[in-house]
C-alpha cells in the first residue's frame, strides 16, 4: 500500500508536485498516468524517499520509506532503466545489490531466470539493448520479494513480446497480493494492464478511479457518419436532440444517438448513409482529453 | 512475498561495494597506472640521483635525499588514487545508479561508510605494496653508490607506512569531494587542485604562508618521507593531524550532504 498525502515538492519557483494525493492499493495494478512533464517522475522518487517533499507526506506499508535501513524487501522499484554501471556484468551489478539487503545468491539467478537474461548474466551491462536495461530493472525490482512494486515507464523499449510478457508479469504480481504502480505517459499502454487509474498533470491529481470508469468519465461514445445530404441529415439529427460536429474529410461525428436510431431516422428522412460506424472511446481519448489542459509540452504552441 | 525484516548488517554493505569495486576493468587499470606511476617515477629519480654521484660536490651531495627519492613517485599517484575515491561515488551519480542504490539501502550514511572502508582498504593494501617495493628497489639503486639506506634506518620504516596510509588519505579525500561536487570532472578538479596545485602556489617564507603549506596533505606526505626536512617542514605530529584530518573532514561534510541532499 502507497498513500501520498498532500505531496508538494517545488524546485526553486518550480512546482513540480502540487498537493497530490491519492493511495495505491495492493491487488492492482495501478497506472500512473500523466503527460511529460507532470510530475510522475518526482512522485515516485518522493515516495522512494529519494527525495524530500517540501510539504506533504507519502509513506508505504504505513511509513516513510527513508525511515528504513533497507529497502528491497518492502519496495521494489525500476525508475531508470538507462541507470545501470555499463561496465558490470548483469549478474555482478544484482549480486551487490542483493548483497546490500542480505538476500541470497540464489535470488539473483531466479530473478534473471525470471526476466529472462539468465543467458547473458556475464555480459557486460554496456552493451545492452534498452528492451534488455528494461528487464534487467524489473529483474533488480523483483530482487526482494517485495509487497509494492513501482516501475517508472516501463515499457519503453521492449519489443512486442516484451510487452505482452511485462503485462502479464504485472498482472501476476498484483494477483499475488502485491501493490504495483507502473507509469506511463501513453495511455494505450494501459489499456489492457491497469485496473486502477491515477492521472495527474502539472503535478496535481486529474482522476483517481476504476480503469473503466475513466473512459465512461472522460469521452463519451459517438457515432460517425457519413452521407452526400450534409445539411438535411444535420438538421434531422439536430431535431432529434443529437449534437452533430463535423468530422475531418466530410465526416459527421453524432453524439446523443445510437447508431441504429441514427439509422432509423435516415430512413424515415430518405437521406441515403454511406458510412455508418459506432466509436467507443479509447482509454487515449479520454486521456488526451482530460489532460489537454494540462500539457506542458506542446507542439505548434506559440507561447 | 516474504514479511521478513532484513537484518541490517554493515558488513553486508561492505562485501557489496566489494563487489562493485572488484566487477570494474577500471578498477584494475587505474590502480595499475597509479602503482606504475609510483615506482617508475621513483626509481627514475633514484636512478638519476645514484648515477650523479659521483660528479657531484659536497654542497650538493648533502642536498641528495636517498628516502625521499624512493617516493617522488607517490606525488602523481596521489592523484590517480584521489581519482579512484571520486569515481567510486560520482560513477553512480553520473548513471543515475545512486537512485537504485539509495532506494536499496535508505540508510546513505552506511553506504558512505561502506564504500570509504572499501576503498581505503584497498589503498591500504596497495599503497603498502607498493610503498615497500619502490623503497627496496629504489635503495638498492642508490646503493650502487653506497648512499641507500636500509628499512631499519631511523625514519625509514615511518616513511613506508606513512606512504602507503597518504594513499589512504588521498583516496577518501576524493570520495569525500566526490560526494559534494557529485560530477567526476569537477571533483577531479578540486582534487588535483588541492593536492597538486596548492603546494605548488602557496610556497613561499612569510609565516602565514608557511602556515598554510604546512597544513596541506602534500607537504606532510613530502615531510614524512624526507631524510632531512627542509627548514620550515611541519612536525611529524603536524603531519600526522593533517593526514588524519583531512579525510575526517571530507567524509564528515559528504555525511552531511548525502543524508539532506535529493538523490
Amino acid at each position: 500500500m502507497i498513500e501520498v498525502h498532500e505531496l508538494t515538492k517545488r524546485y526553486g519557483s518550480t512546482t513540480a508536485v502540487d498537493g497530490l494525493s491519492f493511495t495505491v492499493r495492493p491487488g492492482h495494478v495501478t497506472g500512473f498516468l500523466g503527460p511529460n512533464g507532470a510530475g510522475k517522475s518526482t512522485t515516485l522518487r518522493l515516495i522512494l524517499g529519494l527525495d524530500a517533499p517540501t510539504a506533504g507526506t507519502a509513506t508505504l506499508s504505513g511509513r516513510p520509506f527513508r525511515d528504513r535501513r533497507r529497502g528491497l524487501r518492502d519496495a521494489g522499484a525500476l525508475l531508470d532503466a538507462t541507470a545501470v554501471p555499463a561496465g558490470r556484468s548483469a549478474a555482478a551489478h544484482l549480486t551487490a545489490l542483493a548483497r546490500t539487503n542480505g538476500l541470497p545468491a540464489a535470488r539473483v539467478r531466479a530473478v534473471l531466470e525470471e526476466v529472462g537474461l539468465a543467458g547473458v548474466a556475464r555480459k557486460r551491462v554496456g552493451g545492452f539493448s534498452l528492451g534488455m536495461k528494461q528487464r534487467l530493472g524489473i529483474a533488480a525490482a523483483l530482487l526482494g520479494d517485495p509487497a509494492v512494486l513501482i516501475f517508472d515507464e516501463p515499457v519503453n523499449g521492449l519489443d512486442p513480446e516484451g510487452i505482452r510478457w511485462v503485462r502479464g508479469l504485472f498482472r501476476g504480481l498484483a494477483a499475488e497480493g502485491r501493490t504495483v504502480l507502473v507509469s506511463s505517459h501513453l495511455m494505450s499502454e494501459m489499456e489492457n494492464t491497469a485496473d486502477h487509474l491515477i492521472v495527474i498533470g502539472r503535478g496535481q491529481l486529474i482522476a483517481d478511479t476504476p480503469a473503466s470508469a475513466f473512459v465512461a468519465q472522460g469521452t463519451q461514445d459517438h457515432v460517425v457518419v457519413r452521407t452526400p445530404a450534409v445539411r438535411s441529415l444535420t438538421a434531422a439529427l439536430a431535431t432529434a436532440g443529437a449534437t452533430v460536429q463535423p468530422g475531418p474529410d466530410g465526416l459527421l461525428e453524432v453524439t446523443g444517438l445510437t447508431g441504429a436510431e441514427i439509422g432509423d431516422l435516415a430512413l424515415a428522412r430518405g437521406i441515403a448513409l454511406h458510412e455508418l460506424a459506432p466509436r467507443r472511446a479509447s482509454l487515449e481519448e479520454a486521456f488526451m482529453e482530460l489532460t489537454a489542459d494540462s500539457v506542458d509540452y506542446l507542439a505548434g504552441d506559440p507561447s | 512475498m516474504t514479511a521478513v525484516p532484513t537484518a541490517a548488517r554493515p558488513l553486508d554493505l561492505v562485501a557489496a561495494e566489494w563487489i562493485k569495486l572488484r566487477s570494474l576493468r577500471s578498477t584494475y587499470l587505474v590502480l595499475l597506472t597509479g602503482v606504475v606511476a609510483a615506482l617508475a617515477i621513483g626509481l627514475l629519480a633514484c636512478n638519476s640521483d645514484a648515477s650523479q654521484w659521483p660528479q657531484l660536490n659536497p654542497g650538493e651531495r648533502a642536498a641528495v635525499d636517498p628516502m625521499a627519492d624512493s617516493f617522488v613517485g607517490f606525488a602523481i599517484a596521489q592523484l590517480i588514487f584521489a581519482a579512484i575515491g571520486v569515481l567510486t561515488v560520482t560513477s553512480e551519480y553520473s548513471s543515475g545508479l545512486i537512485r537504485t542504490t539509495f532506494a536499496a539501502v535508505p540508510a546513505r550514511r552506511a553506504v558512505l561508510a561502506a564504500k570509504a572502508t572499501v576503498v581505503c582498504l584497498v589503498a591500504v593494501s596497495v599503497g603498502l605494496t607498493t610503498a615497500l617495493v619502490s623503497f627496496a628497489a629504489g635503495q638498492a639503486i642508490l646503493s650502487g653508490q653506497h648512499i641507500g639506506i636500509s628499512l631499519s634506518h631511523p625514519g625509514a620504516a615511518r616513511a613506508v607506512i606513512a606512504a602507503a596510509l597518504f594513499l589512504a588519505t588521498v583516496t577518501l579525500i576524493g570520495l569525500g569531494i566526490g560526494v559534494l561536487i557529485r560530477s567526476a570532472a569537477g571533483a577531479l578538479a578540486a582534487a588535483v587542485a588541492l593536492l597538486f596545485l596548492a603546494p605548488t602556489f602557496l610556497h613561499g617564507t612569510s609565516r602565514w604562508l608557511v602556515d598554510i603549506a604546512n597544513a596541506l596533505p602534500s607537504n606532510a606526505i613530502r615531510r614524512l618521507v624526507s631524510l632531512h626536512p627542509w627548514p620550515t617542514a611541519p612536525s611529524v605530529t603536524e603531519c600526522v593531524i593533517v593526514i588524519i584530518a583531512y579525510p575526517v573532514a571530507a567524509l564528515t561534510a559528504a555525511a552531511y550532504v548525502i543524508h539532506r541532499r535529493d538523490a
